[in-house]
């Protein structure tokens, strides 16, 4: 049980992150020709730290089981918003 | 960052690409049914269950189903004996011999039963080699008939495991070049264009796929290869140089069983008591009994438990079986904790994903669907570019048959098992028939057809009502209802039809969208190249 | 049969492919593939395999006595992989030769010592 909620909390702490880095990726943004301006490499390399943290954090704590879980759910959750953005992208809708 | 010259990016982009395209097909057999094969536990749970919900696999009273077993069993089965928790709790006992077959291969021989532990009695008692005891068993047969096509695609030993071997050494490759070749690729992880031409975009498709999969696709690869070699030809050829060719003689050295023999007929012990013991010891649930030497002084009796919470390796619980003593806990390999212990340890759960329950298994699913994705669209990327040549439009039906006919294939087989096995057929034959009829008419289907996009939305469209129509061939079987599974809580059940049906509904959803992007044709040769990727 | 067909005329693609970089491919260099297909196929399989046997001999018993056993099967898709990149991808296709080839008459002659010593002995 410890296992599901340390891997569930990661998850969520790792998806918003990873989120913002989606909807703020400059070349995303160019090749849906948005108008919006990406981030900057600083705010980038923060967004991929903040996006890290919990897995280093369980790495670091030894909880391994947890860890696979949170890797193999930001691997998931990070290709379906892949896919989700660049659908919206095509419906022309800016999911920001 | 590997910097590599053009011609060694070259050479490297055709080993990424011709290693998918001679093996992408088996490889993607061996991928799907993986992903099916994660939840082989809850496939015979929830297509084999007993009336009400096993509480607990090995209650209070496992001693005395297993002593009446043991009872009307020649003692020359005696020799060892395993039993654990199969489809629906059922608990199978196995008492055996070990012997080799007419090739000189090792194989186990004796009496197994099933038992219902929640009232003790036999369901089903069968006698033979290891192999005709498996044949005759239908509570597990549709979990087996996806683990045995993933494991050796039900090919015979060792031919089987040494293809899937090879296979899981492409994927290995396939993940590596993917890597390095595609390595600038990283920096576009959120790009998938939607826009322009469409081949670009179905390159996207796959790459994101991949990119974002590499790391699970390089530890599924290196496992399943390790697991497929392992038994093939590893431990036969190891034994030779090591053991004189004794495999039995390697494994007991390698396991680090004491070898202490003492034949004196000796009364066996309460495994209750044992059980009992090694749940405390090891504070959590058990998955497997082995006794050696039943009903002799030397007996032993060793407890695996299932993963703690927050662990990925277990020690297992030694008792000595005559006197019921806790004699020591060993790891899986060896009796002291080693190198070589640990690394074998982490094999199983890195390639099963069974070391967190539902949740972990559920990530490995979607994990192993990514990896059957990539290699499918990486097929269509490879064979679109030259589906124009005659020869490879042949590789592009062939394709499509396998991409959308195997999945078909697999779901048609669940709608053989139900209605075989209620009428008392053999499970197993009409399982492969219906499996292998669908696949050749897939094949037909994507031979035949002007344009592949007709035989994607039919196959898909046939698997959607397929999945959808499961539980209810389940349930016409014989199988319980809702209302019966959530009275008897076979809560199981429940979730995988509704697993099922949203599975199909998905199937059919994406009927709704525009066929696969990759298969459309487009005039730009320059982007078809690039897209390829050569 | 047809997938058969396709797939020995895939493996000429893979030579023009590989080969690409070349203005035209030349009978030597026709060899030259034809020779690290070879090396990173079949021969490379067979030295893992060696390497994995023969480390059986060589490699530390470590603490539970069981390493030397253990280590090499588990480690063999790498002990594999290792070796066909380096087959693959060694500019001088003869010292790759020496190198496979060496590592594999070294584990040869490794195991056929033990067999013939512990034969002795028995």
């Amino acid at each position: 049980m410890t296992t599901d909620v340390f891997a569930a909390i990661a998850i969520g702490m790792t998806l918003p992150p990873l989120l913002v880095l989606a909807l703020r990726d400059p070349k995303r943004l160019r090749s849906h020709r948005a108008a919006q301006r990406g981030a900057k490499p600083g705010e980038r390399r923060a967004l991929a730290l903040a996006s890290l943290l919990p897995g280093l954090v369980l790495a670091a704590l030894g909880a391994w089981p947890a860890f696979l879980i949170w890797l193999g759910g930001i691997a998931t959750g990070g290709w379906l918003i892949v896919l989700w953005l660049a659908r919206s992208g095509d419906n022309g809708a800016t999911p920001s | 960052m590997i910097r590599l010259s053009q011609e060694r990016t070259k050479t490297l982009l055709a080993i990424h690409g011709w290693s998918a395209v001679f093996l992408g097909l088996l490889l993607y057999a061996v991928i799907l049914t993986g992903v099916a094969s994660v939840f082989a536990t809850e496939i015979g749970d929830w297509s084999s269950p007993l009336s009400g919900k096993v509480e607990d696999p090995f209650p209070a009273g496992t001693d005395r189903m297993i002593r009446g077993l043991a009872a009307t069993v020649d003692p020359e089965f005696h020799e060892e004996l395993f039993f654990f928790p199969r489809a629906g709790g059922r608990l199978w006992a196995f008492f055996h011999k070990h012997e080799t077959d007419e090739d000189g291969k090792p194989r186990e021989r004796g009496v197994a039963a099933e038992f219902d532990p929640r009232t003790g009695a036999i369901i089903q008692r069968v006698e033979g080699t290891d192999e005709a005891i498996e044949a005759r068993d239908e509570a597990n047969a549709l979990a087996h008939f996806m683990v045995d096509l993933h494991v050796r695609l039900h090919l015979p030993n060792p031919w089987g495991l040494l293809l899937t071997g090879i296979l899981g050494l492409a994927m290995l490759v396939a993940a590596v070049t993917g890597f390095v070749v595609h390595r600038h690729l990283i920096r576009e992880l959120f790009t998938l264009r939607r826009r322009g031409d469409r081949l670009l975009s179905a390159r996207d498709t796959h790459v994101i796929a991949g990119t974002w999969n590499l790391p699970f696709a390089f530890i599924l690869a290196f496992t399943g290869s390790y697991f497929s070699f392992g038994s093939a030809f590893a431990i036969p050829a190891m034994a030779m140089v090591a053991f004189g060719g004794d495999q039995e003689k390697m494994i007991e050295t390698v396991v680090g069983h004491p070898p202490a023999v003492d034949e004196t007929a000796a009364p066996m012990a309460d495994l209750d008591a044992m059980i009992a013991d090694a749940r405390a010891r090891s504070g959590a649930e058990l998955s497997f009994v082995q006794v050696q030497h039943w009903g002799r002084a030397d007996a032993l009796v060793t407890v695996f438990p299932r993963y703690r919470d927050g662990e990925l390796s277990t020690l297992s619980y030694v008792y000595g079986g005559a006197d019921g003593m806790f004699r020591y806990a060993k790891p899986a390999l060896g009796l002291t904790p080693s190198t070589g212990g640990a690394l074998f340890d982490l094999m199983a759960p890195l390639h099963f994903g069974h070391f967190a329950g539902v949740w972990s298994k559920a990530v490995w699913f979607a994990l192993g669907f990514a990896s059957a994705y990539v290699t499918i669209t990486g097929l269509l990327l490879w064979t679109t570019r030259r589906q124009a040549q005659r020869g490879w439009r042949h590789l592009a039906a062939a394709t499509h048959a396998t991409g959308y006919g195997l999945p078909l294939g697999l779901v048609l087989a669940g709608w053989a098992y139900f209605p075989a096995r209620a009428a008392g057929a053999d499970v197993h034959g009409a399982m492969m028939t219906v499996f292998l009829l669908t696949l050749a008419l897939a094949c037909v289907l994507a031979w035949r057809v002007t344009e592949f996009a007709t035989a994607r939305r039919a196959l898909l469209g046939a698997s959607g009502i397929a999945l959808i129509g499961l539980p209810v061939v389940r349930m016409l079987c014989g199988g319980p209802t809702w209302p019966g599974a959530f009275d008897a809580g076979l809560h199981t059940i429940i979730a995988f039809d509704i697993g099922l049906v949203i599975g199909g509904a998905c199937c059919l959803g994406t009927l709704r969208r525009a066929p696969h992007s990759a298969m459309q044709k487009t005039a730009d040769s320059d982007a078809l190249e690039e897209a390829a990727g050569v | 049969m047809q997938m058969v067909l396709i797939y020995t005329c895939a493996i000429f693609r893979i030579e023009s492919a590989v080969s690409a970089a070349e203005p035209s491919p030349s009978a030597p260099s026709r060899r030259a593939f034809w020779s690290r297909v070879v090396l990173a196929g079949p021969v490379v399989f067979v030295c893992a395999a060696l390497v994995m046997c023969g480390g059986a001999l060589w490699l530390p018993k470590g603490a539970a006595q069981i390493d030397n056993l253990v280590v090499p099967i588990v480690l063999f898709p790498a002990i594999w992989a290792a070796l066909f990149f380096y087959a693959c991808l060694d500019r001088r296709l003869g010292r790759a030769w020496g190198v496979v080839g060496g590592l594999s008459v070294a584990h040869l002659a490794l195991i056929a010592t033990h067999l013939m010593t512990s034969g002795a002995a028995a």
